[in-house]
């Protein structure tokens, strides 16, 4: 009995023993694993802020090298528009050497390319009316204050352009995505309103031709350009006492250009359209002939064609509205002065307006409103017609089946407009509003 | 072509005549209706019509010629330039009924007032089918010329007498208004408002280009 107590102290003993000897060997295991998870903690946090920077350092390269590929690398970079001291020559601050990107400066880059973006969309969009007004408004509030207006207003609009310079320089990837941006909206926009949906909203923008009216021989279209190209020389003549320099014959001969397809573009119908193709052929043919089409040719073209859409369109919409609003009388004096006009121009001579009937195969009869002779001989019987929705009698088609110099000249309100409408786009100096690519006379754009 | 005519029925000539403002020119040839600046012819029915290329006012001369009758009194005027035309018909001196057709409201290619003889519902029917599907001839523009013609007999379009007497102005015109000189003249108004918002426009814009240039 004693040996067996003896025994089974000693296996007590040895099992305290055993169990002792395995917190140990439990203990150590423990410490070696803490360890093994902090090590891994730290190369895992290590490897996280290699791979940031990696990425932020990449991405700046990204951005470096498309920026270069629009302007040149900047020096340095200046988010806030350099604040020059006089406002007509604005300076850049040299920019400290840069930190480490931090995520507070990456939310800041951000930020700032995004408004950079915003700022090229919004000059695209408005042509660059937008600074104008912005700064006109503030140099309103200013006056309020008792600052002079025309001062305020050239400080503000200096402070505006550097700012654009600035994030040319800057941001330029940025600021070329919104100005595309801007383009494409303005594009969508200006083509709604001055399309289809345009003439919709004007009724009297509305009408079409009558089928049987004659169509323009050589001498009225060779006229017809004549007139345009004569109204574009007027406007580049016009454009260059206020600028007081004298344009080179290439601006003259893109003038011409652009003024004579313009007014035969309006023959179709639509003033709008017509008026940018005005200012889209003649912003072309003017750096054609000046020297070649260069980068911001486009550009340039786009700008002109968007800004004499508006302003073609504009008076052009409102002489329409007008001439849609005449008296019945203004109407048909209008028209028969239309029908004087085209036979002079086709070199004719317009008979006494006294009317005699024409009698018609199959009985009844009309009375052709005017007669133009040639060399003492009646040439053409003249119908003339006024109006969106005018139509010929009964007796009038006769007359146009049965008569081989039977004439029917039919003006819609819409010519009016586009004889108002387009020489405006073309004499109106819409070049102030463009700033982005400015017209070489003005000068490149940074 | 311009024409207005007023045709009355039951009341003499010299009284017509005299309240409008005519009379004959003397010695002149009778012709085509269309011969002159004014000219008038007896038609069956006690009708007496007076045509007019652009003097005759329909607003005040209808309802003057109107007022020399107890019976009916019809007036037209009809624009091919612009293709409008319109009728009115009186009866003892009273408007009756107002026809007009103007190209440009397209909601009412034919306007009614009043009262409107039953031909007008044929005349108009007929006017409505030709029209169906026609874009090159306005039908609808005759329609009050031939509710006039349905009265009177005149159809300006068809008219072949040679017996219609020259009129012209009396010096003395009781009943009728002188006209404005300036209404025989083109109203260039309009054109001169277009010019001159033409040349602001343009002028505001040298303005501004010249005295708000962009910095250099």
């Amino acid at each position: 009995m004693r040996q067996f107590q003896d025994a089974l102290r000693r296996g007590v003993g040895d099992m305290k023993g055993w169990i002792a000897a395995r917190e140990v060997e439990l203990q150590r295991g423990l410490q070696r694993s803490e360890q093994a998870l902090d090590t891994y903690r730290r190369g895992v946090e290590r490897a996280a802020q290699s791979a940031q920077s990696a990425v932020v350092s990449k991405t700046e390269q990204l951005m470096e090298a498309g920026a270069s590929r629009v302007l040149p690398r900047p020096a340095a970079r200046s988010i806030a528009p350099p604040k020059p001291s006089n406002p007509s020559t604005p300076t850049r601050k040299p920019a400290p050497a840069q930190p480490a990107p931090t995520a507070q400066d990456w939310r800041q880059e951000a930020t700032a390319q995004f408004l950079a973006a915003a700022r090229g969309a919004q000059d695209a969009f408005t042509l660059g009316l937008g600074d104008q007004a912005y700064a006109g408004l503030g140099a309103v509030g200013d006056v309020v204050q008792g600052d002079d207006f025309g001062a305020s207003y050239q400080n503000r609009m200096a402070q505006e352009r550097a700012r654009d310079a600035a994030d040319a320089q800057n941001y330029a990837a940025a600021r070329t995505t919104g100005q595309v941006l801007g383009v494409g909206g303005q594009v969508l926009v200006t083509g709604a309103l001055l399309g289809p949906l345009g003439a919709a909203l004007v009724p009297a923008a509305r009408g079409v031709r009558i089928a049987q009216a004659a169509p323009l021989i050589f001498r009225e279209t060779a006229a017809l350009a004549g007139a345009g190209g004569g109204v574009g020389a007027i406007g580049q003549a016009a454009g260059d006492i206020s600028r007081r320099k004298i344009g080179t014959p290439g601006d003259y001969g893109g003038a011409v250009v652009g003024g004579a397809l313009g007014a035969l573009a309006a023959r179709r119908g639509n003033v709008a359209q017509a008026s940018a193709a005005a200012g889209l052929t003649e912003s072309v043919a003017q750096d054609t002939l000046d020297g070649g089409l260069d980068t911001q040719s486009a550009a340039r073209g786009r700008e002109s064609a968007a800004a004499a859409a508006i302003v073609g369109g504009l008076v052009g919409r409102s002489a329409t509205r007008h001439a849609d609003s005449m008296s019945r009388k203004d109407k048909e004096l209008t028209g028969e002065q239309a029908s004087r006009i085209r036979n002079f121009v086709r070199g004719d001579r317009t008979g006494p307006a006294a009317k005699t009937k024409e009698d018609l195969p199959g009985g009844g009869y009309t009375f052709p409103d005017l007669r133009s002779y040639r060399n003492g001989v009646v040439s053409e019987l003249i119908e003339s017609k006024f109006g969106r929705s005018a139509r010929l009698s009964k007796r009038q088609l006769q007359a146009v089946k049965a008569f081989k110099n039977y004439r029917v000249d039919h003006v819609l309100p819409r010519d009016i407009g586009a004889v108002f409408g387009l020489p405006a786009s073309i004499l109106y100096p819409w070049e102030q509003g463009l700033e982005q690519y400015p017209s070489r006379q003005e000068g490149r754009a940074p | 072509m311009r024409a207005a005519w007023i045709g009355v029925q039951g009341a003499s000539q010299e009284e017509v005549l005299g309240v409008l403002g005519l009379e004959p020119v003397p010695d002149a040839p009778a012709g085509d209706w269309f011969d002159g600046g004014f000219t008038c012819r007896t038609f069956p029915g006690g009708w007496f019509v007076v045509t007019s290329e652009r003097d005759l006012d329909l607003a005040d001369d209808l309802a003057t010629a109107a007022a020399t009758t107890d019976q009916m009194a019809v007036g037209c005027e009809m624009s091919t330039i612009v293709m409008y035309s319109e009728a009115h018909g009186y009866h003892g001196g009273e408007l009756q009924w107002s026809v007009t057709h103007d190209p440009d409201d397209e909601a009412r290619p034919l306007a009614v007032e009043g009262a409107p003889p039953a031909i007008l519902a044929d005349l108009k029917a007929k006017a409505l089918k030709a029209q169906a599907g026609e874009e090159d001839v306005d039908y609808v523009f005759e329609v009050p010329m031939q509710v006039v013609g349905h009265y009177t007999g005149f159809v300006y379009d068809e008219d072949d007498a040679t017996d219609w007497v020259l009129l012209r102005s009396a010096a003395v015109r009781p009943g009728r208004r002188e006209r404005p000189a300036d209404l025989e003249r083109p109203n260039y108004a309009l054109w001169r408002y277009l010019l001159l918002a033409l040349l602001g426009v343009t002028l505001l814009g040298w303005l501004l280009q010249t005295f708000f240039q962009r910095p250099a």
